[in-house]
Order: C-alpha cells, then sequence, then structure tokens
C-alpha cells in the first residue's frame, strides 16, 4: 500500500514534469486553439468568435488538395521507411552480436548535425551542379542534368526517407532485440521455411515495433517544414510550409485553423492502428 | 561507487538549473532598453558590419546590441504584436515606414541634426515627398536602395528582354526564378495586367494570382531568400528572373555566367531601405549616435562593397570611387540617386490580409 509520504513525494517528483508540458506545451496549444476560432484582421487578432477560419480551409479545394498531397506524400515515405528499415533492424539484432553497438552508433549518427545542413547536403549532391549530374556527365551518360533529380517529388521522397530512417530502425530494432527466437528456432523444427517463419512468426510479434516506426515516421513527415522547402518543387509544396507561410503573414487565425485540422487527422491516423491490430495483447 | 540523490537535493538541483535557463533566456533577449550605452538595433544582417560595432564601441562606449529581422510584412506583424519598445532602431523598405507611423510606432528624425547624415547623404534622400512629414522630418533615415527589374544569363537567353511577358515564356519552363519575396511578384502580375501593383482588390487579386501560378509553373523551385536564389544563377538553374543591376554583377563575380539586366517596358518597383527610431526610445541618444556612425563614409563604404546596391551615402560612393571600384560603383548604379527616386517604391497594401490569403493559393497551386 502507497504511504501518504509516498504519495506526496510522486506528486512533488511530477510537479516539474507538469510545469513544464503546461507551460511548453498545453498553453501553447491552448493559445492557438483560441486563435483558430478568432478573427484575424489588419495584422490583429481579435477576440471576434468565429468559425471563418476553419470554413476558409475547407471553401476551395486549394487547402485539402495540399492536405491529401502532404498525406501520401507522408505516407509513401513512410512505407518507403518501413520497408528498408525492416531488414536492417533484423540484420543488427540477429547477426551482429559483436557489431551490434557500433552499427546501431552508425545508424544514428546523421542526428549529430543539424538536420538543415543534411537538407543542403543533399541539394548539393542532387543539384545541377551537384556530385551526381557533374559524374554522370563525365561519365558521358547524359548531356544535361537530369531534373527530376532536386526540387522534384522525387527529391522529397528520398530525402525524407533519409531522415526517417533512423527513428524507424530504432523503433524495430526495439521490438526484434527483446523477441523470443526459440519461436522462429520452433517453427522452423516443425519445417517452416525462413520465409514463412517471418511472415507467421517473426513479423506479427514485431508488430508493435513496425506500428511505433511508422508512427515515429509518419507523424513528423506530416509536419515536416524545411526539406519539402528545399528541395520540393513549385508545385509540390506541402502543408506545413504553408501553415508557416500563414504565421509570417500573421494569418494567425487561419494558420491555428490549418494546424488544428493537421493535428487532428494525425491523431485519428495514429488511433486507427490500436483500434483495427490489437496490439495491446501483443504488448503484454 | 553509489551515489543517492534524495527528493530535496533533486528539488534543489532542479530549481537551480530553472534558475540557470531563465537567466540565459533572460540574457539572450534584446539587452533591457534601461541598460546605459546601448543600442537595440532590429536590422537585415546586410547592414552589418562587425569592425564597425567594435570601433563606435571603442570610441563611444555605447554597445550595439544587433537583432536579425526578417521580412517588411513579418516585421511589421512582430512588432504589432509585441511592441516595437524593446528597440530602439529598426528597418523597413519602401513606404512601409508610414505603415509604422500611422500606428504611432516611430518617431520622425531632422536628417540634418545627425552630423554625417547631413554632410555624406546625397540630397535627393533627404528628402523624399512620400516619407516626409511635417516640419521637413523623415520616417527613415535612407540607407541603400534598388530597382527590382529582369535579370538573365547572357548565354541562354539571346534576346535580351524587356517585358515580364519572358517570365511566362514556356521556352524557358524550369528556368525562371520564382522566390517566396511576394513584395516583388506582385508587381509583375499587376503590370502585366495594367492594375496598380499594392493597391490591388479581391478581383484583381484573382487574375494576378493566376499570372503568378503561370510563372511558378516556369520555375524549378520557390527559392527561399537570396543567397539561393544566388546559387540557382551560378549553377545555371535559372538563366532569367528578377533581381537588381548589382546581383546581376554578384553572380558573374560568384562564379556565375555573365549576366545582363533590363528595365521591363510596363514598369516595375523598388525599395529604399533606412532605419527608423522607435517613438519614445529609451536609449535615442545613442541610437542617433549609431546613426551618425553608420553614415560615416567608411562604415557605408565597407558595407556597400559588400552588398553591391544602390547607396544613399554620397561620402561612401566617392570614397569607394577612390579606392579604385568605380566600375562597381557604375554597375550598382551608386553614383545615380535620381534613378531611386523616380522607382515605384513597394509599400504595404491596405487590404494586406486579401494578398496574403492569395499568396498562399499561388504557393499552394499544382
Amino acid at each position: 500500500m502507497r504511504t501518504r509520504t509516498g504519495d506526496r513525494a510522486l506528486l512533488w517528483g511530477l510537479l516539474p514534469v507538469a510545469v513544464v508540458q503546461v507551460g511548453l506545451f498545453v498553453a501553447p496549444m491552448a493559445i492557438m486553439f483560441l486563435y483558430s476560432f478568432w478573427t484575424t484582421r489588419n495584422f490583429q487578432i481579435l477576440p471576434e468568435w468565429t468559425l471563418a477560419n476553419y470554413r476558409a480551409f475547407f471553401e476551395s479545394w486549394t487547402y485539402p488538395r495540399v492536405l491529401l498531397r502532404t498525406l501520401a506524400t507522408a505516407l509513401v515515405i513512410t512505407a518507403a521507411t518501413l520497408v528498408m528499415a525492416y531488414p536492417l533492424a533484423y540484420f543488427i539484432a540477429r547477426y551482429t552480436r559483436r557489431w551490434q553497438k557500433v552499427l546501431l552508433a552508425a545508424v544514428i549518427l546523421s542526428f549529430w548535425t543539424s538536420g538543415l545542413l543534411r537538407a543542403y547536403a543533399w541539394m548539393a549532391v542532387l543539384g545541377h551542379g551537384g556530385i551526381v549530374n557533374k559524374g554522370l556527365r563525365a561519365l558521358g551518360l547524359i548531356d544535361a542534368p537530369l531534373p527530376f533529380l532536386l526540387y522534384s517529388p522525387f527529391a522529397v521522397v528520398l530525402v525524407m526517407t533519409y531522415f526517417s530512417l533512423p527513428f524507424a530502425v530504432i523503433a524495430i530494432y526495439a521490438s526484434l532485440e527483446k523477441m523470443d527466437w526459440a519461436l522462429v528456432e520452433a517453427a522452423a523444427d516443425l519445417g517452416a521455411p525462413p520465409l514463412r517463419a517471418l511472415w507467421h512468426v517473426t513479423l506479427p510479434l514485431t508488430l508493435p515495433g513496425i506500428v511505433s516506426a511508422a508512427a515515429l515516421t509518419f507523424v513528423p513527415l506530416v509536419g515536416m517544414f524545411f526539406v519539402p522547402l528545399l528541395v520540393g518543387g513549385p508545385t509540390s509544396v506541402m502543408i506545413a510550409p504553408l501553415i508557416a507561410n500563414q504565421m509570417q503573414a500573421f494569418q494567425l487565425g487561419l494558420g491555428a485553423a490549418m494546424s488544428f485540422i493537421v493535428a487532428l487527422i494525425v491523431m485519428l491516423a495514429l488511433a486507427l492502428p490500436w483500434r483495427y491490430l490489437n496490439l495491446d495483447r501483443l504488448d503484454r | 561507487m553509489t551515489t543517492s540523490v534524495n527528493r530535496r537535493e533533486l528539488l534543489r538541483t532542479a530549481a537551480i538549473a530553472g534558475g540557470v535557463m531563465a537567466a540565459g533566456a533572460w540574457g539572450a533577449r534584446p539587452r533591457p532598453a534601461a541598460a546605459a550605452g546601448t543600442v537595440n538595433w532590429l536590422a537585415w544582417g546586410g547592414h552589418v558590419e562587425p569592425q564597425g560595432i567594435k570601433a563606435f564601441f571603442d570610441t563611444s562606449g555605447i554597445r550595439v546590441n544587433h537583432i536579425g529581422m526578417s521580412g517588411n510584412a513579418e516585421t511589421f506583424a512582430k512588432l504589432k504584436l509585441s511592441g516595437a519598445g524593446q528597440y530602439d532602431l529598426f528597418e523597413a523598405d519602401g513606404l512601409w515606414p508610414l505603415r509604422y507611423h500611422q500606428e504611432g510606432m516611430i518617431e520622425p528624425i531632422q536628417l540634418d541634426s545627425i552630423p554625417n547624415v547631413a554632410q555624406h547623404m546625397y540630397p535627393e534622400f533627404k528628402k523624399i515627398p512620400a516619407l516626409t512629414v511635417s516640419g521637413g522630418a523623415m520616417l527613415m533615415v535612407p540607407w541603400g536602395w534598388n530597382p527590382t527589374v529582369l535579370v538573365y544569363n547572357k548565354s541562354k537567353v539571346k534576346t535580351p528582354p524587356t517585358s515580364y511577358e519572358v517570365l511566362l515564356d514556356k521556352k524557358y519552363k524550369g528556368h525562371v526564378g520564382f522566390s517566396d519575396q511576394h513584395e516583388f511578384l506582385w508587381p509583375v502580375a499587376a503590370y502585366l495586367l495594367g492594375y496598380d501593383p499594392f493597391k490591388m482588390n479581391k478581383e484583381q487579386l484573382g487574375r494576378a494570382k493566376e499570372i503568378l501560378i503561370q510563372i511558378k509553373r516556369n520555375a524549378p523551385t520557390i527559392a527561399k531568400g537570396w543567397n539561393e536564389q544566388l546559387r540557382l544563377y551560378v549553377e545555371e538553374t535559372v538563366w532569367i528572373g528578377l533581381s537588381s543591376p548589382g546581383r546581376a554583377l554578384t553572380i558573374q563575380s560568384s562564379g556565375g555566367p555573365a549576366m545582363g539586366w533590363e528595365r521591363p517596358k510596363e514598369g516595375y518597383v523598388g525599395w529604399i531601405d533606412g532605419d527608423m527610431l522607435v517613438k519614445g526610445a529609451t536609449n535615442k541618444q545613442a541610437a542617433l549616435a549609431w546613426l551618425n556612425h553608420i553614415h560615416s563614409p567608411e562604415y557605408a563604404a565597407t558595407n556597400f562593397k559588400r552588398l553591391q546596391r544602390g547607396s544613399a551615402n554620397r561620402g561612401g560612393v566617392e570614397l569607394m570611387k577612390a579606392q579604385g571600384l568605380t566600375e562597381m560603383v557604375r554597375a550598382n548604379l551608386m553614383d545615380q540617386p535620381e534613378v531611386a527616386l523616380k522607382m515605384r517604391l513597394i509599400e504595404a497594401p491596405a487590404n494586406q490580409d486579401e494578398y496574403a490569403a492569395a499568396w498562399n493559393e499561388v504557393l499552394a497551386a499544382s
């Protein structure tokens, strides 16, 4: 039984977390939520209640189309990331006892430098004067720079997959690491070929890790600001730069409404796996 | 060895850490206005010469606290939201000072009360009609200026362009410059349609928006700021776009192709930037002393050699000529102040919300 002193100690211990959470997350979100129902006029946010900001989002096809494009892009990148991350995490967890820490460090090595710097590095690689185009020209394979390498949906998918990969690898690795491999051996003993064992044993048991990896990838991608801005094309703008633009132009009401619409959709997207995949059962 | 930390120690440590962080955050803010010998200067990074700040401190004991600023509309929005009182001086372009004046945020300055301005500024810039208030005071102390014209890669665009229509030409698809600086892009559409660039109504904005979307479809990307535009020109991704005569020169000197520039026949806009004094600035005398310092020929010449743009400071321009930089002076129209006064200056539209909404639709369009 917990004592009264123990309860008090717990409350004291939680106080800093609560202060930080309320001060730095809940309060700003609450302010932005209010703004989403207020009126912006002539560089002023006025407490005149309105649904106009939410209406403005759905009034024309402009914003929903950008949001759908963003969600579709994020889904494609999440899928690409998982396809690449799973074999890599599997390899690290299963076959690299000695080099495991080194390989994991290598996976997260990219976090040691600024994301912006890495995006610029990709621009230097993929640009018209970048090493890919220069290399292909030097080899005589192309006469003019390949136009799709940079400022294109291809560049957005490539660079954002690169950004997402470490998150996904770590999440899947954590799941593989605590898996009971004796079950895979039992499947093999019972005559299951490796691929069948993977499909019927390993994948279901690591599903929580896969879902975590998908969430850790998908959520930041929807809100990703600087990568699509730097490497994306002029006709494939994503939702986050558009929200930022609203804020910069002091359209706080519409910007806040757009942010909450996106947040709601992301929350729904996260809730679905828990609702239909019965992950709680697997986590036990 | 084991270490144990009890709750009291943990809380004490957390409190100290919190205090240190709060102090750090306080220190990162602009210096409090009450601090004597400090000028809080909200200015574009390009105007800052660190050696000039040091020299000013060495001679006057006044510390200049520079805070970087972004575009006109964004800065106006920020200052309107948070107030301008934390600064002594801040900057703007074109006719934006009028907007600040309407809001009661700035204090007009008698330019001749600042010795270096009185002595070294081109007379044309001391009495810009739109920025002069009763009694001859000015809303801004002009610094630099530039017309926004068509610049082009001479080897890729064989015929010098004379009209904005060239930006819509499918021949240049993937090679037209398009940036996030919308106050320079709306005029392109407005001039093509025969509208006033900064006084378009909703219907006119709708038509202008369609033109900007067409130009955007001819662009490889939406460039963010000048440095990215420079890179795009240098590596010959972009062949034609909007910029200034001096920047055409910068592209060449940065290893890029030979560039030309032309004034579009439909008309063009430009900007004159400068510093404004915050109304009731606590460090007013220090701020005026700093303005005097930057308007010395030495500071101005150092800055304009680097920036390459039109200058309001005749003393600085003469010094550059004496240093053998006549070609740079001419290429940047530094010795033609009359050109600056003929330009249509960029300004804040009265219906800013409608401009912002239309710009978002331009960005969002496929």
